[in-house]
């Protein structure tokens, strides 16, 4: 990486020990309150997957994270998440946005862009001008960051729609982690994935961890077993329990949380 | 007895399935016979639906075939003038049919140039609206107020528009023609520009209303990808919902130019009548429609003749840019 910017989001990344802390978050959509009050960090270079049932809130946690909460009119937020001790809540969601990138369930990269236009979108979202190099740089690092740089390197200037729904996933990591975040969001980012897929993007996802702070909301429970250092797990929007991967999974202190676990509902 | 039935199907090598197969469809047929079809509902239902399909049929076929009439109808009603000066008039400059000159090209000019300035003035505001109503205010006061204006507007009779161009279009550009008196324009008020200015108005339902329905189908989780990269509003709009929809504003845009290249009252009324190849936007020029609407009632068998073969040649044009929209469409659409 000679690339100055790379180093600088490299650094970024390597020296703050990102952690975000929500306090007390609650979200309501007209009256109807779907998170109530929850409490959880999330720490540098590590996992943390949010489980439980749909409806549950765990998809609006993530969202709000994002600040994409905003977008839904009715929707109202109080609380406060932390990024660095700064309540994100009160700045710019634009500069926020690009400290925590998200992935989305559907593969959603866009269509009338090629390959390498989608992993600098963040960067023509935010006119931020970038010479010839500095742009392959940037895709380049992205693309092998995202595992996919090998199956696409001939075909940059193609559209992304033409790949498999798997490596349009990977499209759509790379689109985020191009941006440099210190936080990375996934929403069920398998769940339209066939099982194979899903293994290399869970592998994918235990590399990036090695350089930013990864919240996967998923329905699978393999899955979160697999890969998560810590596993929240929520019910009717509240958040039931939050510990360690074993914990949760082998000796969840709440009755609720091992019935789920066990399939008894959910 | 099924079992009999079962081998016979085998032996005539049409049953592959085994017996309980076979049992199950004979169950399903049982149930659905069970279904109060009686023998006469069925035949009802047969001649229903070849009537339904007959129709159908008749129609799509009625349609083209009265195009082909239309073109036929129109090429030998021109017919003495086609022979009269063969195709000359696609080229010919002068129109004087008092000494027998058909020369159409100031009016496929006129046409066109009234046409293409029309959609140059209207696209920023078809964008505009409909990007008000695909995308600001989807739903409420708001939408309901520039719809129902827009849906008003595309239902205003064009002399109306033409009536109300020579009141307030033609005076205003009377004024500007006024400052520009030193290099030779005389301030008539009725121009090209004038045309088009009303044109412009006239079209803009036509475009901003595809184009809203193009921006409503911008699927959600490309927006919301675009907002999630740190993109302000402006940016989605200018980076997402734009390069996406541009297929489809482009079709409104080529729908609203037929409309232009057609319309006749309102042009005829303020765009001069000249029969000159029009030297710039604002001198007084003529399209092909305004110059059959003001003379066919007084033209001799010929010039009458001449007059349907500007027509004809107007049919033509409309249908190559169609299809030229149409195979722009195909190819550069997303998906």
């Amino acid at each position: 990486m000679e690339n100055q910017l790379l180093n600088d989001t490299e650094n970024k990344t390597a020296d703050s020990r990102a952690v975000v802390k929500i306090e007390n978050l609650k979200v309501f959509y007209d009256n109807v309150e779907a998170v109530k009050g929850v409490n959880m960090v999330f720490e540098d270079k590590k996992v943390h997957s949010i489980i439980g049932p749909s409806g549950c809130g765990k998809s609006t946690v993530l969202r709000s994270l994002n600040l994409l909460h905003s977008l839904t009119p009715n929707a109202r937020i109080e609380g406060s998440i932390k990024l660095d001790d700064e309540n994100i809540l009160d700045q710019d969601p634009m500069t926020i946005r690009r400290r925590i990138g998200m992935v989305f369930q559907r593969p959603n990269p866009f269509p009338h862009m090629s390959i390498a236009d989608n992993v600098l979108a963040g960067y023509k979202m935010n006119n931020i001008q970038l010479s010839k190099t500095e742009s392959y740089d940037i895709v380049e690092y992205a693309l092998k960051k995202a595992a996919l740089w090998k199956e696409v390197k001939g075909k940059l200037n193609k559209r992304g729609t033409f790949l498999s729904g798997g490596q349009q996933q990977r499209l759509c990591i790379a689109r985020a982690i191009a941006m440099g975040p210190e936080v990375l969001l996934l929403d069920e980012p398998t769940s339209a994935l066939d099982p194979i897929t899903t293994v290399n993007i869970e592998e994918l996802i235990m590399e990036l961890r090695e350089s930013m702070s990864i919240v996967i909301v998923t329905h699978n429970m393999q899955q979160a077993a697999r890969i998560s250092d810590k596993v929240a797990f929520m019910y009717l929007g509240e958040l039931i329990e939050y510990d360690t991967a074993d914990v949760i999974f082998s000796n969840p202190t709440d009755k609720r949380t091992d019935e789920y676990i066990n399939g008894v509902f959910g | 007895m099924n079992n009999y039935s079962n081998k016979e199907k085998v032996k005539g090598g049409r049953a592959k399935p085994g017996f309980s197969a076979q049992k199950k469809e004979v169950g399903n047929r049982e149930a659905y016979q069970a279904l109060d079809f009686s023998a006469d509902k069925k035949n009802l239902r047969k001649v229903g639906n070849s009537i339904f399909s007959g129709a159908v049929g008749f129609s799509v076929l009625f349609i083209s075939v009265l195009i082909l009439l239309m073109l036929f109808s129109l090429f030998m009603t021109s017919f003495p003038a086609i022979k009269a000066s063969g195709f000359s008039i696609l080229t010919g400059m002068e129109w004087h049919p008092e000494s027998g000159k058909f020369g159409g090209w100031p009016f496929i000019v006129g046409t066109l140039m009234t046409s293409a300035l029309a959609l140059l003035i209207s696209l920023p505001f078809s964008l505009a609206i409909s990007l008000a109503l695909g995308e600001y205010y989807k739903t409420g006061i708001i939408s309901t107020i520039i719809s129902s204006s827009i849906q008003l507007l595309a239902g205003i009779p064009s002399i109306i528009y033409g009536t109300w161009g020579l009141f307030v279009i033609v005076p205003i550009v009377q004024k500007i023609q006024m400052g520009m008196a030193d290099k030779g324009i005389i301030p008539f008020g009725l121009s090209i520009i004038t045309a088009s200015v009303v044109l412009a108005i006239m079209i803009i339902p036509y475009s901003a209303s595809l184009a809203r329905d193009v921006i409503l189908q911008v699927p959600q989780d490309l927006k919301e990808a675009g907002y999630s990269l740190g993109g302000t509003r402006f940016a989605v709009i200018r980076r997402v919902i734009l390069p996406y929809s541009m297929t489809g504003i482009f079709a409104g845009e080529v729908l609203a130019f037929g409309r232009a290249l057609g319309e006749t009252m309102a042009v005829a009324m303020v765009v001069g009548n000249l029969r000159k190849v029009p030297a710039n936007i604002f001198s007084p020029g003529a399209t092909i429609a305004s110059v059959i609407a003001s003379e066919y009632n007084e033209a001799s068998p010929l010039h009458a003749a001449a007059l349907t073969e500007l027509g004809l040649i107007l049919f033509l044009i409309t249908i190559i840019f169609s299809f030229a929209g149409r195979y722009i469409i195909n190819k550069r659409s997303i998906k």
